[in-house]
């Protein structure tokens, strides 16, 4: 009797150890489906990606032949005697590192039956160190609400417009007489060779929505007098507040080139320039 | 110009634009300290004492001209002045606190003759950094007071 029991216990015993068998057998299998299912999901998730990173790749060397497209059409030989870097103002200029940007950019704007592939590749790698042209109509479309200014928006855009003629007007005198982008005078020699000593002055330039920006902060009229202390090309501060805001601007700079950059091609020997752009003439005191 | 003077019946007020080269000579120092908003880019300190061909900084020359402008004048700094002193707000807070103890608030109102405020800028807001990823940077407004 004793051994029929024993021998229940154990057929018990066996059944529940079959059991806990066929859980953890269970558990397995579905954590191996989990794993296959997650693996899977991944592999999915890196081919997406690696596709994403080709059609970026794909776009970006799109935009770098537009740019040198345009490089070639609009600005032509004054770009490539300026150098765009990202960096921070103290990083100064560097010379070789220019030569070999430009002697790169120079071979992507040849007839292409000249360029070869090393060079194309270099004005490719050149291209990609470039900042865009600053773009003013967009910048300031995007922070400006055109009706708490209360212009149509017509007005508005041929307000930009004029804006963006009157920088070409004030610093087109700077490389030799061509007409250049801010972006090309602002990563010029002139305006950046007070950076080379770490005792002198440096350059950066505050954008023009932050300028904005500021100026809705102190809350500046179009009757108030903005003061600009080390203006440098004068762009984001005295030139694009006179024509947004409508206030009275004086910009002082230490940096005579600078001052030169900022100050209309007739003002070149003078010491202090005055300019009221929406007269027909520009005067020099 | 004229197309945008067509649209209206007044002329377009766009305001007068006025470059001075520090070295000459012969600018009034009161066209600058008529300005009602002095701007100053000193970001990271490139106006302190580093900066060659003068004996004094450029930030006290800042200092100087915001000082002498008139009632209601704001000065902006990309880099907070240690040589300007306390602020209205801060010597009433000093004074509740029992720093300024000595003083009577309408002797703390004369200690201090400027408000202060801060305010970040987003990027992409100075042309040294990138437009993505660029840190944000703080903007420093000072308000001189009547």
């Amino acid at each position: 009797m004793s051994m029929s029991s024993d021998s229940g216990s154990d057929v018990r015993n066996n059944r529940e150890l079959w059991n806990v068998a066929r859980i953890k057998e269970k558990s397995r299998n579905d954590h191996k489906a989990e794993q296959l299912r997650a693996e899977k999901e991944m592999e999915r998730n890196i081919k997406e990606v690696a596709m994403a990173m080709a059609e970026d790749e794909r776009k970006r060397n799109e935009e770098i032949q537009n740019l040198l497209g345009n490089a070639r059409d609009e600005i032509g030989a004054p770009l490539l005697e300026n150098k765009v870097s990202e960096t921070t103002p103290e990083a100064g200029d560097d010379e070789e590192d220019e030569k070999q940007l430009n002697r790169a950019l120079e071979a992507s704007l040849a007839p292409s039956a000249n360029a070869t592939s090393d060079n194309l590749e270099l004005a490719l790698e050149a291209s990609k160190k470039q900042i865009q042209p600053v773009n003013f109509s967009e910048i300031i479309e995007k922070c400006i609400d055109v009706k708490k200014v209360g212009w149509s928006l017509s007005l508005y855009k041929t307000a930009l417009a004029e804006i963006e003629n009157a920088i070409q007007d004030q610093l087109g005198h700077v490389e030799n007489g061509n007409s250049t982008t801010v972006l090309g005078i602002e990563s010029s020699k002139v305006v950046r060779k007070g950076n080379r000593a770490s005792t002198q002055t440096m350059y950066g330039r505050i954008k023009p929505e932050a300028m904005l920006k500021i100026a809705k902060k102190v809350n500046l009229k179009s009757n108030e007098t903005f003061l600009d202390i080390g203006h440098g090309i004068g762009v984001s501060s005295t030139v694009l507040l006179a024509f947004i805001i409508g206030c009275n601007t004086i910009g002082i700079e230490m940096e005579a080139d600078r001052f030169r950059s900022a100050s209309p091609k007739t003002c070149n020997s003078s010491m202090i320039c005055s300019t009221n752009p929406s007269r027909s003439g520009t005067s020099s005191t | 110009m004229q197309q945008l003077n067509d649209m209206f019946d007044e002329p377009i007020s766009i305001g007068d634009i006025k470059h001075v080269n520090s070295d000459a000579k012969s600018y009034d120092l009161s066209v600058l300290t008529s300005a009602d908003v002095i701007f100053a880019n000193n970001f990271n300190g490139v106006y302190g004492n580093g900066v060659e061909k003068i004996s004094r900084s450029l930030d006290d020359h800042v200092l100087s001209i915001f000082a002498q402008s008139k009632a209601g004048a704001r000065l902006v700094l990309l880099d907070k002045s240690s040589s300007i002193g306390h602020a209205h707000k801060e010597v009433l807070e000093g004074l509740d606190k029992g720093i300024s103890s000595k003083l009577t608030k309408t002797q703390a109102a004369d200690a201090s003759w400027f408000d202060y405020e801060e305010m970040t800028l987003h990027q992409p807001n100075v042309s040294w950094m990138k437009e993505e990823g660029g840190k944000s940077i703080q903007c420093y407004i000072y308000t001189k007071r009547d």
